[in-house]
């Protein structure tokens, strides 16, 4: 016979359980809830328990409500901690019980109470007035299969043996009793509770206080619940939660006499309208609670498509499809090539005797006998028909490639510590334009392979018209030209040579440009070619010296704009698209000093950056729309959809992460200063609220290029409707199409006062090589951790006097760098001898005592002092320098005519002059690279340096030594062996960058400390305590002059949220890092390529400080 | 007299140890400018009373450099015998050389002598770094302080005797004037020496298999031979491997082995007809020690070798 509570309709049978995140914890929080409501019943005095037997939440289930289902012992550690108290207090024999118990889940087939009375509880079987009859007893009789095995024949379970013990020890189990009663959750019973109580409370226990407790254990649970959301997203949940609130639910899907006596139905509807608030709050913090993942998710996704658009969709396509050609025309010319050989090598045997003239001849042909060469002359292309190696063309595009990688890994990681200071041409020069293969086949589709790059210096606007933000802003130009041009199907002609001055090519407008002068055209593609205007370009981008945050992420971002822009070709039609096809698009950059706060007009903070195509463009989309328009409410909008969160991508919104992040330091500000409710906006700034959304839509008519209106939310001041009709009025038909971004500009010192918005909302600290915090601050701590968390490796506790920004005269610069080498060095005089061939030609000495704390001794200087000015210094570095640069004897540094050594370090500086200010800053800097030691511990770092015969030199003079991630191993007396445990007891207090791998990291905490108990994935917290802190504390310190560099090259983060989560690890975030592997390989490989041993210490030594 | 006498006559003066030789005028290009030199030239007399002095002129190789460099030999070469130094940095080489000497028409000089030597990387014997009493210090001076590990102290080398009168110490003038003066004769004959000294196990076979010799010069122990060798017969082409090599041994043994301006001053400076020698030694060398000639002979090359070293007036060393 049916129950009365039992559906026939086997639809209705079906109950979906929804999981719960961190279900473990929800159980715990649970077991707390439900002991509170049993101790309002007055039962402090004497002990209680429940055990909860509910349906497991970890994962989404479909059961039937009147079958079997498993449940488990929830909330059991809580449970124990209730009875027993604290852990000390636990009783140890009791471990494996309630251990046995936390683990184990009950199956109706063995259990005793619990799952049989869910089951009857779910079919409707009982009324609450049964409880009392089914649910309630004397431990005797729940145990009678172990107090009394000869009265029964059935076996205890080990579940039974388990509660038998645990309860034995705080229950008289011959007189106490227990009481079940069913736990219900918004009109389902979730399981059974388990009331275990001493007999002299039994009286509590009478019908209605039966009914109030299932009732308030209902209400516990489902507060709980809608709690929990805030957890975890979790969308099914509000669905699950607002079905049993509605009346159809108890007629049509659970009959339940239970729940009808308990008149849930009822309370329900009473208190509709508290559920229905609550799920909409929820839903509310739900959404601001997930938006940021989900916007990091949306931003990656948004960020790959440009790879998967820019790069291998145009790019690599025409690529692909011309190396192919290149590739079947050596398979099916090798043949040939072989003959021919062989045919010389006839020739020559024949008619050349043998000798060393012989000997020498098959020596120099041995690379065309070997090689395989492209035998095409009827392509129309020269990548194609090229005979030779097209490696100087390929190795600029896997740099690139790699480049990309790191910048995709920088965009999952979002955390940039630091970045780099550039000149606008060296960014351009060296890591976009000698680039042919990819430039050159980016807008193949459109047919263009031929693009051109004209640079334009603005003059920095009118404070007046700054703060009025008015639309129209026309600028005045004060140097353009075209920088380059690179034409991807046609080689320039070789560059010819004079006597004396080497290579040289000549402009059209007459320049001649001298390789020796202009030593980055020695790397020039034959596909490139140096624009006409290139000298006075190449000049005034020189001055242009940018910040980019997080390196290659950051100079990644403005090349994915520019990348972006020229793929905008495609909106290019008819005559327009022709005229670029015949002569070549020309990408248009702009820069323009300018200030953050628009009401201060002195200082210059910014670059704003405008990139555009030099082709005009129809501006009218139709009579109601224009470009300018739809890209401003485009810009505005969320980078998600704000009900679905789905990416929006298109290069729209890849340049506006790409700007924010160059803005912000960080991609995941996209959104800061967008008024959506729905995301939170307590962190947003008025800098956030004023930049937003970090892109400036802009045209500028036919006639003038420079004659912008810009159109951003201020400027229209939320009135696109009169914008519109103002703009439609000025008949801006045909015009050039822009956008404009900001980027920060490098710095030299900055004055922290304290924790003002000046310094920290509206600067960019990380920009400055210096940042000077006088220590009698009262929040000095404070403040200097908050600017370390900038990635500011330079703090000095002084103030530095300032002249005037960025002083040209280097006296800022060289005060600051005597300042911050107190703190950097070690206690001591140091002094470095500088010599050549053996003979002394210079000496810097930095002496902390002395009234003149950093000197440079010139060689005059040298021959005419009488007293050693090193007499008393303990740290002396003695450089042999190679004469005249290069050299193969491996006890000799090497430096280049054109690396950083002469250009830079001593350029200005003579044997017989005093040095000037600058040239000292300078040199106190090349101090300050000589002597800072480090100490690397990187596989693929040590790949590029190993079997390398200077090793030794660089671990003596350049003060670095590189090693691969050789584990250890535990000798039989139990210590630890091996390079690693060899190197780093003598970091001592010498090292003052410390890089390792993260993999090398984990191994080391899985070798060493798999057993301890804060061991886990990625726990870098546990390894710096262990393995660091030792070697560098000093008077229960971390040496300030130390700072741990954590190489990865993959996107990961859990490490460094770790090591800021736990707050005993919090404190290590002041001197750990990270930084991109690719950065410091590139640095490395650089140097290590062009035999300059200065560079390569330069490089390092530039990466890690970040600028 | 003829040509080839007559000069080996002038050379035979260039002793420099007594008082009845001509001037004697050094012009180094180097970089004296990065030392101080505030003009583009200047000169430097040697102190104990005489003719002979230093030019100091810091010029890149280029057209008009070569023209300004023949200008002031012809200049110079009225008032003495002059050696003119030519700093490779500075984009100087033997091609430049040839085009110096053969423009200047240096046969037509029957009062002065005139030579051009090469110079760089620390190697030769007139810097103060390789030699103590050399005269090109560091750094665009004529002064060093040497420091070593084997050294208790520095040593503070200067070649100035008055600055102010820019007066040098005769003692470095002499020694690099001397070293100079027997460079290319000590260089051929040191060559010839370390030639038979290696090929020591050849000589008193009976019979030698055609190309044995080449093949043992080719060894990798006989690398720095071969070179010098190769070197000697003009085959060291600028910026080749070969080149590359060469320039390694010299840093590692301080020691300078191109002969790379040796050529062109021997024909020019020596005549005729020791170039004929050199250029048949050079042919016997090409086709018969560094080929698989049959019929070569030792003797053949040492009586070429002590031929050409005898037609070179003058004692090898000082």
């Amino acid at each position: 016979m049916a129950q009365p509570g039992v559906l026939q309709n086997e639809k209705y049978q079906l109950r979906e359980v929804i999981p719960y995140p961190r279900a473990e914890e929800f159980f715990e929080l649970l077991q707390d809830r439900l002991h509170l409501v049993v101790e309002g019943l007055a039962l402090e005095d004497r002990p209680f328990t429940i055990f909860v037997n509910t349906l497991p939440r970890e994962e989404p289930t479909v059961i039937n409500r009147y079958e079997n289902v498993p449940l488990i012992y929830a909330g059991i550690p809580r449970q124990r901690a209730l009875l027993e108290g604290s852990k000390k207090n636990w009783k140890k024999e009791l471990d494996e019980y309630w251990n046995y118990l936390d683990v184990t889940d009950l199956l109706s087939d063995t259990a005793v109470v619990s799952s049989q009375l869910y089951r009857e509880f779910n079919l409707g079987v009982y009324k609450l007035e049964d409880i009392p009859r089914v649910g309630m007893g004397r431990l005797e009789n729940y145990f009678a299969s172990i107090l009394h095995p000869e009265k029964t024949d059935k076996e205890p379970t080990p579940r039974q043996v388990a509660e038998y013990h645990i309860l034995k020890e705080y229950f008289d189990i011959f007189t106490d009793e227990y009481l079940s009663v069913p736990l219900i959750q918004f009109g389902e019973f979730d399981g059974i509770c388990h009331i275990v109580y001493s007999a002299d409370h039994a009286h509590f226990f009478h019908r209605r206080a039966i009914a109030n407790l299932i009732r308030s254990f209902s209400v516990m649970y489902e507060g709980l619940v809608l709690d929990w959301d805030l957890v975890g997203r979790n969308p099914e949940k509000s669905e699950a939660i607002q079905l049993p609130l509605t009346g159809i639910f108890y007629e049509q899907i659970n009959r339940n006499p239970i729940l009808k006596e308990l008149k849930f139905d009822l309370y329900y509807q009473r208190h509709l309208p508290f559920f229905k608030a609550r799920i909409r709050l929820n839903d509310k913090v739900i959404h601001s609670k997930v938006y940021a993942p989900y916007l990091k998710t949306a931003i990656i996704s948004i960020m790959i498509d440009s790879y998967a658009h820019n790069i291998s969709a145009h790019s690599l396509v025409a690529l692909n499809w011309w190396f192919k050609r290149r590739a079947e025309n050596l398979r099916s010319t090798s043949e040939i090539h072989y003959q021919e050989v062989e045919e010389v090598k006839e020739i020559i045997d024949e008619y050349i005797p043998k000798g060393f003239e012989l000997d020498r001849l098959t020596d120099l042909l041995q690379p065309w006998m070997n090689g395989q060469f492209v035998k095409e002359p009827q392509a129309d292309n020269d990548v194609i028909k090229y005979p030779g190696s097209l490696a100087r063309e390929i190795q600029p595009l896997l740099g690139f490639l790699m480049q990309k990688g790191a910048f995709w890994s920088g965009i999952a990681r979002d955390n940039h510590f630091g970045g780099e200071s550039r000149s606008m041409f060296h960014v351009l020069w060296e890591d976009f334009i000698n680039n042919p293969l990819y430039l050159g086949t980016i807008a193949k589709s459109e047919d263009i392979h031929k693009i051109s790059i004209r640079i334009t210096i603005y003059e920095p606007p009118n404070p007046a018209d700054k703060q009025h933000m008015q639309c129209p802003r026309p600028k005045k130009p004060l140097v353009e030209g075209v920088l380059v041009e690179i034409d991807i199907k046609k080689q320039r002609s070789r560059p010819e040579k004079e006597e004396g001055k080497g290579y040289f090519i000549d402009l059209e407008n007459g320049d001649r440009l001298y390789y020796n002068d202009h030593v980055e055209l020695e790397k020039m593609s034959s596909f490139v070619s140096p624009g006409k205007d290139y000298l006075k370009v190449k000049r005034a981008l020189l001055d242009c010296v940018c910040f980019f945050p997080g390196e290659v992420v950051g100079r990644h971002a403005f090349f994915t704009m520019l990348e972006n822009e020229i793929r905008n070709v495609k909106h290019y039609k008819g005559d327009s698209l022709k005229s670029i096809q015949k002569t070549g698009l020309e990408l248009n950059i702009s820069l323009q000093e300018t200030g953050v706060l628009p009401t201060k007009t002195i200082d210059r903070e910014l670059y704003k950056i405008g990139i555009w195509i030099g082709t005009p463009t129809e501006l009218k989309i139709n009579e109601n729309n224009s470009l300018i328009l739809r890209k401003y409410k485009t810009l505005i909008n969320d980078v998600m959809d704000g009900e679905t969160f789905a990416p929006r991508l298109g290069g729209s919104f890849q340049d506006k992460i790409c700007a924010a992040m160059l803005f912000n330091n960080k991609f995941g500000n996209v959104q800061r200063g967008d008024t959506n409710p729905a995301r939170n906006q307590s962190m947003d700034t008025d800098r956030d609220r004023l930049y937003y959304p970090w892109i400036t839509a802009a045209t500028s008519p036919a006639s003038n290029p420079h004659d912008d209106i810009e159109l951003c939310k201020h400027a229209s001041k939320g009135d696109l409707k009169q914008f519109k009709a103002w703009y439609f009025d000025e008949n801006h038909d045909k015009g050039y199409f822009k956008k404009y971004m900001h980027i920060w500009k490098a710095s030299n010192i900055k004055e922290v006062t304290g924790i003002s918005d000046a310094d920290f909302v509206w600067e960019n600290l990380a920009r400055f090589k210096f940042v000077s915090l006088q220590n009698n601050l009262p929040q000095y701590r404070m403040l200097w951790e908050k600017i370390r968390s900038n990635g500011v490796i330079r703090i000095l506790n002084k103030k530095i006097y300032k002249n005037k920004p960025d002083d040209p005269s280097g006296i800022d610069i060289l005060k600051a760098y005597e300042q911050w080498l107190k703190i950097w060095l070690p206690k001591g005089g140091y002094a470095i001898k500088v010599k050549i061939d053996g003979a002394l030609t210079s000496m810097l000495v930095f002496n902390r005592r002395n009234a003149e704390i950093f000197r440079y001794y010139n060689t005059q200087e040298l021959e005419k002092i009488s007293d050693d000015p090193t007499a008393n210094l303990t740290n002396i570095l003695e450089l042999e320098l190679a004469h005249g640069g290069p050299s193969e004897d491996p006890n000799v540094l090497r430096y280049r005519n054109h690396g950083i050594y002469k250009t830079y370090f001593i350029r200005d500086v003579r044997p017989d002059d005093p040095i000037s200010i600058t040239s000292a800053a300078r040199m106190i800097e090349f101090f300050e690279v000589m002597t800072t030691r480090i100490c690397i511990f990187d596989n693929r770092i040590n790949h590029r340096i190993r079997n390398n015969v200077r090793e030794k030199l660089y671990e003596q003079k350049l003060h670095l030594s590189i090693h691969d991630e050789d584990v250890p191993t535990r000798n039989e007396d139990g210590t630890w062996e091996g390079k690693w445990e060899d190197q780093k007891t003598q970091l001592g207090p010498d090292c003052q960058f410390l890089i390792i791998h993260l993999s090398f990291i984990e191994k080391l905490l899985m070798t060493k400390y798999n057993d301890h108990p804060d061991y886990e994935d990625e726990n870098i917290g546990l390894f710096i305590e262990q393995e660091i802190l030792p070697l560098v504390t000093v008077k229960g310190e971390v040496r300030e002059n130390f700072i741990l560099v954590i190489t990865s090259g993959r996107g990961r983060t859990k490490w460094w949220a770790k090591l800021n989560e736990n707050i005993k690890y919090q404190q290590y975030t002041t001197f750990t890092m990270f930084r991109p592997v690719e950065s410091l390989i590139s640095g490395i490989e650089d140097a290590v390529g062009r035999k300059d041993d200065i560079e390569l210490k330069y490089n390092l030594v530039k990466v890690l400080f970040g600028t | 007299m003829s040509t080839a006498s007559s000069k080996a006559a002038v050379s035979d003066n260039l002793k420099g140890e007594n008082a009845s030789r001509q001037n004697r005028i050094m012009i180094v290009i180097w970089s004296w400018r990065y030392g101080g030199m505030k003009e583009n030239t200047d000169e430097w007399a040697v102190e104990g009373n005489s003719g002979d002095k230093l030019v100091r002129l810091d010029l890149k190789m280029s057209s008009e450099a070569t023209d300004i460099l023949q200008q002031k030999i012809q200049s110079y070469a009225q008032q003495g015998d002059v050696f003119v130094f030519l700093h490779r940095r500075h984009g100087y080489n033997q091609k430049n050389i040839k085009a110096i000497l053969e423009q200047l028409n240096v046969e037509a000089y029957t009062e002065s002598t005139i030579r051009c030597f090469l110079f760089g990387e620390g190697n030769d014997k007139i810097y103060i770094a390789n030699q103590s009493k050399g005269l090109l210090g560091t750094r665009g001076s004529f002064s060093a302080k040497l420091e070593n590990d084997t050294m208790e102290a520095a040593i503070y080398i200067n070649a100035i005797a008055n600055e102010d009168q820019k007066l040098l110490k005769r003692k470095h003038f002499d020694f690099v004037w001397n070293q100079y003066s027997h460079n290319f004769k000590a260089k051929i004959f040191e060559l010839k020496e370390d030639l038979f000294h290696s090929l020591s196990p050849f000589l008193f076979l009976k019979e030698i298999q055609a190309g044995a010799v080449y093949n043992y010069i080719k060894l990798n122990e006989n690398q720095l031979l071969m070179l010098r060798l190769l070197s000697f017969i003009g085959k060291v082409r600028k910026g080749s491997n070969l080149e590359t090599k060469l320039r390694e041994f010299e840093q590692q043994h301080r020691r300078s082995y191109f002969f790379d301006d040796c050529h062109i001053n021997l024909k020019i400076t020596y005549g005729e007809q020791l170039a004929q020698v050199y250029k048949e030694l050079c042919a016997n060398i090409s086709s018969g020690l560094l080929a698989y000639e049959a019929d070569f002979s030792f003797q053949t090359l040492r009586n070429q070798f002590d031929e050409m070293l005898q037609m070179m007036a003058g004692s090898t060393y000082n």
